[in-house]
């Protein structure tokens, strides 16, 4: 799943790629004031990635080395994020929750089943009440890439959101984050990592457990922070 | 010709290959000066930039450039000169996606300014600040185009010239090699810092693509 979200960010950083279609919330034509968050943001495992790695350049030997250091690393970074007792999930929900009081919501949560992986949810709920809205969110990925041998890695978040009105399903917004992310995809929110964050190599990663779980956290609050201020009043 | 000449009129012809063969031009700096006029007291309607429907799934990109060569606009709210560029939307019946985009260079940005005017160019809409967002490659602003709103004015905001956006760009680049058994693809990482200023100059392309 992950190799497939970074085949996916590389194809979309290609000039011939479709752009993502955002739906910009237009604050002065829907009158919200309670939003109702719904609960399940996909289970998204933690990445830390070298995308062009040493490896990943020798062939299918070469591809195969490559997927075990990869692995090994990512497994190890969430073993540090395990015993900080860190979910990030819960943390991209609560950082939402928070920045979304701050602009003046009333915030309430839902269960809706149906998430498929990583996508937006398709079908919601019938309800007569025109004045529910669901704001449906996905943590995409999370975790740390580099984008090659000898280059840093940096802390990674990539978020989708859409709001719907729970009586017509209309979509009054829908946007793509992207914190840390390789390339510049055309159409979705690039966030530039913050430069404080960097670890030379797997070393300086795995050995400041607090300085990692404190770069994640910076990646997925900032993500988080950019999806709640799409919608401003 | 003596030997010293000789290798003095030698020394002359390498430095000048050396010169040229790594010359190239600098990219432009950010301009923080408004335009000295005499400037337009309203924006001219005559000849807007005509932009051209989306069709199917596909993004229609037209761009231009704001500087020293663009009409200026007397801004009577500011009271600051500024270029500016009128385009005019395209009539079409489907619903579709602007987004008018500042592009990066590598030291600047326009400081993006967007109006939506009527036909007449009154000011229909005009947009907050915190509207605009780093999209893709550029410093955007998305929007969906209502009724009456027939013209888009882009400015430089002179609150934001001068202000400078620092980021960190991780890319891929990929060379293709030829070896014995044909060609090869090797890919290198990239991780550059970038800090550019808003400029009253610069970029800025619209781009428009339909909502499913």
């Amino acid at each position: 799943m992950r190799v497939l979200f970074l085949m996916a960010m590389m194809l979309a950083t290609t000039a011939c790629a479709t752009p993502y279609v955002a739906v910009p919330y237009e604050a002065d034509q829907h009158n919200v004031t309670t939003i109702t968050l719904v609960e399940n943001v996909g289970e998204a495992n933690v990445m830390a990635y070298e995308v062009a790695s040493v490896g990943s350049n020798f062939g299918l030997v070469g591809a195969l080395i490559d997927a075990g250091v990869q692995n090994s690393r990512r497994q190890r970074v969430s073993e540090v994020l395990v015993e900080a007792g860190f979910d990030a999930q819960a943390y991209f929900k609560e950082q939402l929750t928070e920045d979304l009081v701050a602009l003046g919501y009333d915030v309430n949560t839902v269960q809706i089943e149906g998430r498929d992986g990583s996508d937006l949810l398709a079908t919601f709920p019938a309800s007569e009440d025109s004045s529910v809205v669901y704001l449906d969110t996905v943590l995409r990925s999370f975790g740390f890439l580099s984008s090659g041998a000898g280059t840093p890695f940096r802390p990674h978040a990539s978020a989708e959101a859409q709001l719907v009105s729970a009586s017509t399903h209309d979509v009054f917004m829908k946007n793509s984050v992207i914190y840390g992310g390789l390339g510049a995809p055309q159409g979705h929110i690039i966030l530039s990592p913050g430069a404080e964050y960097v670890f030379v190599n797997r070393d300086e990663l795995l050995t400041n457990p607090d300085a990692l779980v404190d770069a994640v956290k910076a990646a997925i609050s900032e993500t988080a922070a950019t999806i709640a201020r799409l919608l401003s009043q | 010709m003596t030997a010293p000449a000789l290798k003095a009129g030698l020394a002359a012809v390498a430095l000048a290959a050396a010169v040229s063969a790594c010359a190239s031009t600098p990219p432009p700096l950010a301009v923080l000066l408004p335009p000295a006029g005499p400037c337009d007291t309203h924006p001219v309607l005559a000849e807007p930039l005509a932009l051209e429907a989306p069709t199917g799934n596909s993004a229609r990109r037209q761009g231009t450039m704001l500087d020293a060569t663009t009409p200026c606009w007397a801004n009577p709210e500011s009271g600051v000169n500024s270029p500016y560029v009128l385009a005019q939307l395209p009539e079409t019946e489907e619903p579709f996606l602007l987004t008018v985009s500042a592009p990066n260079s590598v030291l600047r940005i326009l400081a993006l300014e967007v109006r939506m005017l009527s036909a007449e160019g009154d000011t229909l809409r005009r947009f907050d600040r915190d509207d605009y967002l780093s999209l893709g490659d550029g410093y955007s602003l998305q929007i969906r185009p209502r009724d009456g709103e027939t013209l888009i004015l882009v400015t430089a905001d002179p609150d934001l010239v001068g202000a400078t956006v620092d980021s960190i760009h991780m890319g891929i680049h990929t060379t293709t090699v030829a070896t014995a058994y044909g060609a090869s693809n090797y890919s290198v990482g990239a991780d550059t810092a970038y800090s550019r200023q808003f400029s009253y100059e610069g970029g800025v392309s619209f781009q428009m693509l339909n909502i499913p």
